[in-house]
């Protein structure tokens, strides 16, 4: 599979929300991740990893988004924050970025677990404690311990976008 | 698209915070963020983890298509330029961080990280540094590396005595990742390919090259100087690619003398057949064994000649060896090993060849008193910068 496939498969609903944080129309939204994906593939001798990849993709989507708010005169007032205020500009990117990134990576954890696991991992990820996710689902704290460890251990196999420091975060998982 | 890629690799160090996996260092680069400004914290006090409802697959696969047929209609027939992709990986590389530790007064922050070509710029590392990927550096003589082994794409990293070790193991897509290395002045590294290829580097140098070696060829991207034993394998041609050149062969050893900043490279064979292909600006060369070819950017010249190959190679084995070399020559070798300049008060004795084979001492004072005891020349030393003069 080609870096360009994958992270197509990967990342196109995560680049098409982003591109929606600026446009605020899903289908202009996806024209506008389309376009940045054919601009892409001129580009892909150079681009030789998903994240360079993807870095690329973000600064395609923001600058196409933006000349289509600036050209199409598409209004509405959140827009026009965005480009009246430059250090906006700056922070939506950022907040866009890593936004769907931390997201699309828990999709991705997500996606290889079963139910319970899903339930517990949510939770902890949002802050949880270990006894207060065991009061929500209704099951004991050591069940919890149990599911999260299972949970974790199964994110080591695509532990490709950990790199370095899996082995830590099995020492840790067990904890 | 720097700034773009800071911003992944720091939503890396958030997922990973909130799995509870970050070492010390990256906690570290993570809260220097938080607490650059208020808006990051916010922002991270705002990031909220649910499950999305994929997107219709059927959708999805439509617009894959859409996507392909486009791209396919717009294909571009120009010729892939190796200098220009060496160029771009090190400015997409772009911001990494150090994850690992020590010498935490030098530690390069990731809210202040610098480009891979910036680092090497300013002399501003002083280890032989791995760099992933993904961008992230690893310093590679850090006990905490050498202990550790790490698997990228069904490939496994090691350190075994001072030589960095790729092994494929089953597993692992297709995507072709790269690595780079980086040395410092004063330092040299070994490191040995995914497929077997051994592979020297001179100090001041950086090689760029397949993690997995699993493509169709084997390209390899250098700007220093290398000594390469590659593993034969007929199928899959071994490509080195300097600033003006491509090195091709099936399984042999030579030596690559192409520093970006020097304006002549040399290519050197010790053993086998190689081919140099200079990308349609002229005619390929074949190289028979001891033969080296050198290119003299300025003049634009091309030549071949004999040479004892054995000596080209010695710096692998701690030695500085020159056979007739002219003194600029030699003083570059050393500019370039004892991290010093070299100035001359005679432009004529740049010219003054010599001949010697002598050990690569520590103190640079050492190879100077051995060269001043001919009685042609002096050196001065002073503040790292050698002033040549006549005697």
């Amino acid at each position: 599979m080609s870096i360009i496939k994958r992270t197509f498969e990967d990342h196109y609903e995560g680049l098409v929300r982003f591109a929606n944080r600026y446009l605020n129309d899903m289908a202009q939204a996806e024209d506008v991740v389309q376009e940045a994906f054919i601009a892409c593939w001129k580009e892909k001798d150079e681009l030789k990893t998903e994240e360079q990849t993807r870095a690329f993709l973000y600064t395609a989507i923001k600058n196409r988004a933006l000349n289509v708010i600036k050209h199409e005169k598409v209004k509405s007032n959140y827009q026009q924050t965005v480009i009246s205020e430059s250090n906006n500009e700056d922070l939506l990117f950022e907040t866009g970025v890593i936004t769907e990134e931390v997201s699309t990576l828990f999709q991705k954890a997500l996606a290889e677990l079963p139910d319970q696991q899903k339930s517990v991992l949510t939770f902890a990820m949002n802050g949880y404690k270990n006894s207060e996710i065991g009061e929500e689902l209704g099951i004991s704290v050591n069940t919890v311990k149990f599911h999260k460890t299972n949970a974790y251990e199964a994110i080591r196999k695509w532990a490709k976008y950990f790199f370095v420091i899996f082995i830590l975060l099995f020492i840790r998982g067990l904890r | 698209m720097k700034e773009a890629k800071k911003h992944i690799d720091i939503a890396k160090l958030i997922f990973r915070n909130k799995l509870g996996v970050l070492s010390e260092s990256e906690q570290k680069a993570l809260n220097d963020w938080l607490s650059s400004s208020q808006q990051n914290q916010d922002l991270y006090n705002q990031l909220c983890f649910e499950e999305v409802e994929p997107m219709d697959a059927s959708h999805k696969n439509d617009v894959w298509n859409k996507l392909e047929r486009a791209s396919k209609g717009k294909k571009r027939m120009v010729k892939f330029l190796w200098t220009s992709v060496a160029a771009s990986i090190a400015v997409l590389f772009g911001i990494g961080y150090w994850m690992l530790q020590s010498n935490t007064s030098e530690e390069v922050l990731i809210s202040q990280v610098a480009t891979v070509e910036k680092i090497i710029s300013n002399k501003k590392i002083e280890n032989t540094v791995l760099i992933l990927s993904t961008g992230e550096m690893i310093e590679l003589n850090k006990s905490t590396f050498a202990g550790g082994v790490c698997e990228v794409n069904g490939v496994v990293l090691q350190m075994e005595n001072g030589i960095l070790k790729y092994r494929n193991k089953s597993g692992g897509n297709n995507e072709e990742l790269f690595n780079s290395i980086v040395t410092p002045r004063g330092k040299t590294q070994e490191v040995i390919l995914a497929d077997g290829t051994h592979v020297w580097l001179n100090a001041d140098s950086k090689i760029t090259y397949p993690v997995s070696m699993k493509g169709k060829k084997r390209p390899v991207d250098l700007n220093g100087e290398a000594y390469f034993e590659v593993t034969h394998n007929k199928t899959k041609p071994f490509q080195v690619n300097v600033d003006d050149y491509l090195v091709e062969v099936l399984g042999t050893s030579f030596n690559v003398d192409a520093y970006s900043v020097d304006h002549v490279s040399k290519t050197t064979l010790v053993e086998g057949r190689v081919k140099i292909d200079f990308q349609n600006n002229r005619k390929d060369i074949l190289l028979a064994p001891n033969e080296q070819v050198s290119l003299d950017k300025k003049i634009e010249k091309v030549k071949v000649e004999k040479v004892k190959s054995l000596d080209i190679a010695s710096w692998r084995h701690g030695r500085f060896v020159f056979r007739k070399q002219p003194l600029s020559a030699i003083m570059k070798t050393f500019a370039r090993w004892y991290d010093v300049e070299v100035k001359y008060e005679n432009e004529l004795l740049k010219d003054l060849l010599l001949t010697m084979n002598i050990e690569r001492y520590s103190d640079v004072n050492d190879p100077l008193t051995i060269i001043s005891s001919t009685n042609k020349v002096l050196f001065e030393l002073k503040d790292r910068i050698i002033t040549v003069k006549q005697k």
